[in-house]
This record gives C-alpha cells, structure tokens and sequence, in this order.
C-alpha cells in the first residue's frame, strides 16, 4: 500500500498488520485531510493528538506482534452527536458548543477495544435533524462528487468523509434515513441495523424509539466488520437487544441463488413517481438479481404517506419531549431548519402521539408479512440524486421524497448500497431490508450485487487519491 | 363568519395552543414559524392511518413478563 489514502483499493478490514496507520502515515493522512476539508466541511472536530497517541499504540502492538482484528490500525470517524470522551459532542449547534463529554459513547469504547484510530468528530445536521443549513456554528459538509450539491443527512460528514478517501469507516446514526441517505447520495454502503442491535447509549438522542447507530463504509465487507465491533447487548441501553453473538460475514461470497427478494413497487411508481433514472437503476438491479439466481417478484406494501405521516408524528413528539425546556428557553439558539421541526413537536397531542403507535403496529405486521415470504426486500431509497445544496426550494422538495423511513417504524435492519451514476455524475442508490437481527444475510445480498456491478470502485472527483 | 373573524379567532386559537406548550417567547420571536408548526402538526396527525377500534393496542406491546 502507498500513500496515505485510506485502503483506496481493498477493504480496510482486509488489511494486514503492515498496513495498519503507524505515526507517520496517521501524520500524513490528517495533513491530507486538513486540505481537502476546506472543500468538503467534513470535520468538526480533527482530533491529531489523539489520533497520533493511538497510532503509537497500534505501532507498539503490532512490533510486538499483538493483532487485535480487522480494525486494528484503521482510522474510523465519529458522527457528532456522538460522544468520544474529551473531543466536544456539539450536534452541530450552538447550544452544545462548548459540550466535551468525559466518557465514550458504548460504541466508542468498543472501536478503541478493536483498536481504532478515533480520527474526531464529523458533521451533522443540527440534532441529527432538518436540511443542511447555513445558520449554524459549522458550515454544512458537502458532497464530493460535486461540492455544488449536498451530501445527504444527517450523518453528513461520515459520508462524505468515506467517500472522499479521508477514512475508510464511520459511524452515523440513523432516525428518519440518516445513514442511507448520506450513503446514497455519496455512493457508499450505509446500515441502519435491527432496533436494539447496537447500542445508543451515549449517543445524544433524536427520538428514542426511532434511534439507531449504524456503520457506513465504501465496501460491504467493511460494513461488516465494523458492525461486528459494535453489535452487541449492552445492559446499560434500555433499547438494547438481548441475543447470541453471530459473524455476520458469514454470507458474503455466498450470492443469491435460491434466495427470495421482495422488489416493493409501490414506493417509487405510485406513492412517489422517482427521477427516471433512479428508476432504470432499481429496474436493472431487480433484473441483476434474477441473473445471479435470485427469485424476484413485485410486492406493494402500505403507501409511503402512511408510514411518513405515522414516523413524523412519533418523531417530532419524541424530539419535542428532549428539547422542550431548551425551546421555550432561547429558541432563537436553533437553527431555523430544526427549530421549525421542534415546534411542530409542541402541537401533537399524546392522543395523536398513540395514535402513531397504534398506525405502527399495523405497519410493522405489513412489513412482517411481506418478510414471512421473501428473505429480503429491495425497495428504493433516494427518490432523486442529491441537489444543489444553497437551491433551499430543491432541498426542500426531494429530501421527503425517499422510502427509508418505514423502517425507522418498523425497526428491520435497512442499508444502501450505489446503483449507478446519474448523467450528472451524481450517485443512484437502491435499499435493501432484512429480517430482524438477519443483518448476515441482507449483508450477503448486498455483497453479492456489489462483487457484480462497478458502481464500489467509482472514485468521486474530490478524493484523497485524485 | 367572515376572513376577519376567521383570522382572528385562527389568532385567539394559535395563542392559546402556544401557551398550553409553554412557548410565548418563541411565538414573539417566530410567529410565523408557529403558525406553520401548527398547520404542519395537525397535517401530519390527520394523515396517520386510524385503528381498525377501541381494542386496538397500539405498539409496543405491553409485556406481562420478559421484561428485565
């Protein structure tokens, strides 16, 4: 391997002990970093000591000879609005500016376990909510298959940051889409795991009964590898999954013959009508996978509006429940794009806020049904490619327009992986959704168009390597 | 009714939804932005599917036993 770039050609979690990030390279590659980021917006919080102190770990283990794993020596990033003991958690606001926890988020403390290098804290949108806005402490982060458009949200910064080369892995968080929509719009592979898989504790919470923490990376099998760091019961997570631990590599290689996939219609043709070629893409996946062995057929499920409708009540009511005394108090501190959403929070009665959860049960059994009879759903995500990220009216238009957030409601694991490029330029992705805690498998599926399609070795034009 | 009533009873309405939430400050600093919220909130609301009836549970289901 040459050059700092992070694992630019394999997945990081194939590396060897000798391509672990020591002093110099971990030296080089934040260098790197501090350049590209001026274009970029990635980080909030580049954390060089740190990161220079846990290469001269990995250094001295690896000289005597100690592996911990796949992750050991790779540079991962932290979404900011989780918290890493010592470097601020702001959730990209001005309220928590000043906010430097003193111990790790659960998941922190797991990667650093694994031997991670913490490289810092990547941007967001505010609380993990709204659009990318202008009116905050940061400046938004931008895409870098073209910085003229958005990156997606809200894990914003872990996208692009992948993407672009900065590091190979990252953690985002994921209420209303907030890993597979930055994943799609910058071309890399997001999940969003089972409700409960991986811990939430310490990370700063959106709407507790939507909130997941998920891995993205450029290659499934990362994604992968990082889950496997991750997952786990934690006693401290009231939301926690209690269950056996499991390799959830153990499907990748392993294609789809004999596998059932559920193509859901409905979303993109009827409840949405989606950009034509986003539209070609999924059309050309669906038939890819019944090349590769796979029976696939069309289903509907329950129109979008209903699990949009029900997820927003549930979502701004349990936003509004966290941020309520902070809102009364000095509402001009928020942004405008989150602050309108809040409010909304303030005027959802408890009978409405039950009444989303009644509409959720029957959701979640829809879905359920659908997953009795087919192994995984491959269903839409971005209904559009990313706009222009100063055109507010764009935004505004295309950001409801996608079909991640049924699973928010239903908890089944959800990821996006790159369908294709735009004429544009810009990167097409697909959904695809799996049975509770079947991440293997849905990994496996996801793998499998991966090895068949190109779409993985793209580099966009802002890359460390470029 | 005529649009000036209506205004003004929509007004005496929003005043009294801001005060049961606690956000007079917010209402005199973002009128508008409450007035949408408002609109936005009862939106959302009317567009949740309704129960099937009164015995419906809503989710999660409530646990007799299993819970840590």
């Amino acid at each position: 391997m040459t050059g700092p770039a992070t694992f630019d050609n394999a997945s990081a979690s194939d590396a060897k002990s000798e391509d672990a990030f020591s002093v110099a390279r971990t030296k080089a590659l934040i260098e790197q970093i501090r350049k590209l980021d001026r274009q970029l917006n990635v980080f909030v919080h580049l954390d060089e000591a740190g990161a220079l102190e846990s290469a001269r770990i990995v250094e001295a283990e690896i000289d005597r000879g100690k592996r911990r794993g796949p992750l050991h020596g790779v540079p991962v990033a932290i979404k900011d609005i989780i918290d890493v003991a010592g470097m601020p958690t702001t959730c990209q606001s001005a309220i928590l500016r000043d906010n430097i926890p003193s111990s790790d988020a659960e998941v922190v403390r797991r990667l650093r376990d694994a031997g991670a290098i913490i490289l810092g804290k990547v941007a967001t949108h505010e609380f993990a909510m709204g659009f990318p806005s202008f009116d905050l402490p940061f400046p938004p982060a931008r895409n870098p298959w073209n910085p003229e458009h958005h990156p997606g949200g809200s894990s914003s910064g872990s996208a692009a940051g992948v993407a672009s080369g900065m590091f190979p892995m990252a953690l985002g968080t994921d209420t209303g889409g907030s890993i597979r929509n930055p994943s799609a719009a910058c071309g890399i592979v997001g999940l969003k795991p089972t409700y409960g898989l991986v811990s939430r504790r310490g990370l700063f919470p959106l709407a507790q009964s939507l909130d997941h923490v998920g891995p993205m990376a450029r290659t499934v099998k990362d994604v992968a590898a990082l889950l496997q760091v991750i997952a786990g019961h934690d006693p401290l997570d009231p939301g926690s999954a209690i269950g056996d631990d499991q390799a959830y590599d153990r499907y990748l290689g392993n294609g789809v013959r004999s596998l059932r996939i559920g193509f859901v219609r409905n979303f993109h043709v009827d409840d949405y009508v989606c950009d034509p070629e986003v539209g070609r893409a999924l059309d050309a996946a669906a038939g890819l996978f019944a090349e590769l062995g796979a029976t696939v057929e069309p289903i509907n499920l329950p129109p979008l509006s209903d699990f949009a409708n029900t997820h927003n009540v549930i979502l701004y009511a349990e936003a509004w429940a966290v941020h309520a005394d902070w809102i009364r108090k000095f509402p001009q501190k928020y942004g405008r794009s989150t602050r309108r959403r809040m409010f909304t929070g303030a005027f959802l009665s408890a009978g409405d806020y039950v009444s989303a959860q009644h509409a959720r049960r029957h959701l979640i059994a829809s879905v359920e049904q659908a997953l009795t009879k087919y192994d995984v759903l491959l269903c839409a995500n971005s209904l559009d490619p990313a706009a222009k990220i100063d055109d507010e009216a764009e935004v505004s238009r295309t950001y409801p327009r996608q079909a991640r957030t049924p699973f928010n409601l239903t908890g089944h694991p959800a990821m996006s992986i790159m369908s294709g490029l735009s004429s544009a330029g810009l990167p097409l992705s697909l959904q695809l959704v799996g049975r509770y805690f079947d991440e293997a498998r849905l990994l496996g599926v996801a793998a499998a168009f991966e090895a068949a399609t190109p779409w993985h070795d793209r580099r966009p034009p802002l890359h460390l390597r470029s | 009714m005529n649009t000036l009533e209506a205004d003004k009873n929509q007004g005496a309405e929003s005043l009294l939804l801001v005060k049961r939430a606690g956000l007079e400050l917010a209402w005199e600093m973002f009128p508008q932005e409450i007035v949408a919220a408002i609109a936005s909130a009862r939106q959302i609301a009317q567009g949740v599917p309704k129960p099937a009836g009164p015995n419906e549970e809503p989710w999660p289901p409530m646990q007799v036993q299993g819970t840590p």
